[in-house]
């Protein structure tokens, strides 16, 4: 999400700090504005439930497919597959009223993506995600490392609403737009 | 006819797996076919032949195309982009040899840069929490040859080591450990069941970011003490067991990855997991090894850590002292929070692999990238020097996950023209020499002080 565009999610909290939630310096608010996430949704009278999506707990972690697709090259068609998915458990299907392969919205603290969400493919349980590490999942992210370096790519609450019309752009397309630079494409890969 | 290379060092994971064959054509241009490798490793030896290859750095114009530039002007370009920034960062290396580590520090002293390896996002808690407490640590032959135990946590190597599992860890058949798998206990402790999990004897799921409780709950249970019926979403009973089953082992190893350091905790999940260990040696023989990544994070560290003193996050910009303060001196903290001017990614993919956060930045500032392939952080760049791939077209000393070195090989020649990583970073090196000469300037300090007098 580029800077100065609100989150569709701003509108969920009174607290004035998190109007500002893009801004460099409120990244510290991140475990807050998760542990918010969860409380609103309880709110709302469900567990996880939250208007038409689900809120879950999003690990981001490396796998084989993704590995190949890497030294194929980053702009292959392998690296697209492997990578802008997200793996729901049966069980978050059921909640969320949707098919396998239904493309879906994913919100977090940090940004939105559109991901294809795809059954598990190594065990996970209801409330628990999984997006392969790439751009796709890298978007949604938080950035705050609690002074040791390191982003919270795994245990980040997400917002996951369905949303089968819209298109997951390319990773060199997405990175581009969501920089806010223009995106020509490139005789080496288009 | 080929010609068939054996004993390879494949360069991809933290494994470094030393048996490859490799087919190259008679001319030494083109590799045929790869023995041994898993599928990653395969991958990268024969995607090497693929079309498309980028053989001269590539400069982006201001309507957002690239235009091929010659060598020259691409490292003039690099020498003045970091001349001229007060504190640009140099994020990778782990891709790459430790020679051109140790050539690119040279570089990063003179223009007055922050280091930074992988690590920084990978294994950076856990080498904060070996500094605190200390790693009591063994090498992978002898987890081969004497380790009866095996506890994987919050790694799966079937995925992202796929050949440690037979070389090292669970099926080889070793000095001590004739048996093979039968002689072994493998227990996995993850969130997801994963492919590791698959294969191991006992799986334990724990609730995710629960990590540190569990390791609590075992170290209290091994000093005999009470828990609670359930802790991390693990049964007494079950971690009573696991306690058992390791203090019933001759040897017990424990690797740990990304979930653990990643999560809630992140370096005290380590220093509870290392007290554990250590606290297991009580009973009987115990050690852990860091599952770690790209093939040479360990030597990035390495390097860093025999010149400065510090594996990773190493501020060189005060020139004349290295200065280590995780949270501040880290790439993803510099980044966010706009404290460098000009980014320098070497062998590693920023733009792919760091929070979207970080990454607008380094789009937003000057950035040159070296990189055999197109990659993320290339098409983000303002120049991309294309170099030779260490382990394929040129050789050199790499670090493997538990701190071996290895020297890696050339199995066929660099595309015509295309330089190495080192051989970029001397002739960088020159050119900064040269500017600082030519300004009559001592340090880079001195030459940023010329630049505003030229300004004014």
């Amino acid at each position: 999400m580029t800077a100065g565009t609100p989150s569709p999610l701003v509108n969920l909290f009174e607290k004035e700090d998190f109007e500002d939630w893009s801004k460099p310096h409120l990244v510290g608010a991140t475990t807050e504005y998760s542990s918010l996430l969860t409380l609103q949704a309880k709110k709302e009278g469900g567990e996880r439930k939250y208007g038409n999506g689900i809120i879950v707990s999003v690990v981001t972690c490396t796998e084989i497919k993704q590995g190949v697709a890497i030294e194929t090259g980053k702009t292959s068609q392998g690296y697209f597959d492997a990578c802008s998915v997200i793996e729901l458990d049966d069980e978050d299907f059921k909640t969320l009223g949707i098919n396998k392969n239904t493309n879906v919205r994913v919100t977090s603290a940090a940004g939105t993506v559109v991901l294809k969400a795809i059954g598990a493919r190594q065990g996970l349980y209801p409330g628990l995600a999984h997006i392969p590490m790439g751009p796709w999942a890298n978007i949604v992210v938080p950035s705050y490392t609690y002074s040791t370096g390191e982003p919270c790519f795994c245990g980040f609450d997400c917002l996951i609403e369905p949303a089968p019309e819209a298109k997951i752009e390319s990773a060199v397309k997405l990175m581009h737009e969501k920089c806010g630079l223009e995106y020509v494409g490139d005789p080496h890969y288009d | 006819m080929t010609k068939c290379i054996k004993n390879v060092i494949c360069t991809f994971c933290g494994t470094l797996c030393d048996d490859l064959e490799v087919d190259v054509s008679d001319d030494g241009k083109r590799i045929e076919q790869v023995r041994n490798a898993c599928a990653i490793g395969a991958e990268k030896y024969l995607h090497v032949g693929n079309p498309g290859r980028v053989v001269v750095p590539r400069m982006r114009q201001a309507d957002g195309t690239y235009k091929d530039v010659s060598y020259d002007e691409a490292i003039d370009f690099t020498a003045k982009t970091l001349l001229k920034a007060k504190k640009p960062l140099m994020y990778g290396w782990s891709s790459t040899n430790c020679e051109a580590i140790a050539e690119g520090n040279v570089l990063a002293e003179k223009i007055g840069g922050v280091v930074d390896n992988c690590a920084t996002v990978c294994h950076g808690s856990s080498l904060l929490a070996i500094q605190d407490t200390g790693v009591p640590s063994c090498t992978l032959g002898e987890v081969k040859n004497r380790a009866d135990r095996i506890i994987f946590w919050g790694c799966n190597p079937a995925h992202a080591h796929p050949r440690h599992m037979s070389r090292y860890s669970i099926f080889p058949r070793g000095f001590f450990s004739a048996k093979g798998q039968k002689g072994r206990k493998i227990i996995c402790v993850d969130c997801r069941e994963t492919d590791t999990a698959k294969v191991a004897d006992h799986f334990v799921r724990i609730k995710q970011s629960y990590d540190y409780e569990v390791f609590d709950a075992l170290r209290t249970l091994l000093r005999g003490e009470e828990i609670p019926d359930e802790v991390g979403g693990v049964p007494r009973e079950k971690l009573q067991e696991l306690i058992d089953i390791c203090k019933g082992g001759r040897f017990v190893t424990l690797f740990f990855g990304m979930g653990l350091t990643h999560t809630l905790g992140r370096n005290h999940n380590i220093d509870a997991g290392i007290n554990f260990i250590r606290d297991l040696n009580d009973y009987t023989k115990a050690t852990l090894i860091a599952m770690r990544g790209h093939y040479n994070v360990t030597g990035a560290g390495q390097v860093l850590g025999w010149q400065y003193g510090y594996p990773f996050a190493c501020d060189l910009s005060r020139l004349t002292t290295a200065r280590h303060n995780p949270g501040e001196t880290t790439s993803v903290d510099l980044l966010v929070r706009h404290e460098v001017d000009a980014c320098m990614v070497i062998a590693s993919d920023l733009a792919a692999h760091f929070p979207f956060e970080a990454t607008r930045r380094m789009a937003h500032i000057p950035t040159i990238t070296l990189d055999p392939h197109i990659c993320m952080s290339t098409e983000l760049s303002d120049l991309h020097i294309p170099v030779a791939i260490v382990g394929v077209e040129v050789g050199g000393c790499c670090y493997r996950m538990d701190n071996v070195p290895i020297d890696t090989r050339k199995v066929i020649d660099a595309p015509e023209g295309v330089l190495t990583d080192e051989e970029v970073f001397q002739r960088i090196n020159k050119r900064v020499d040269e500017i600082l000469a030519e300004a009559g300037c001592k340090d880079a300090a001195e030459y940023l002080e010329y630049l505003e007098k030229q300004e004014a």
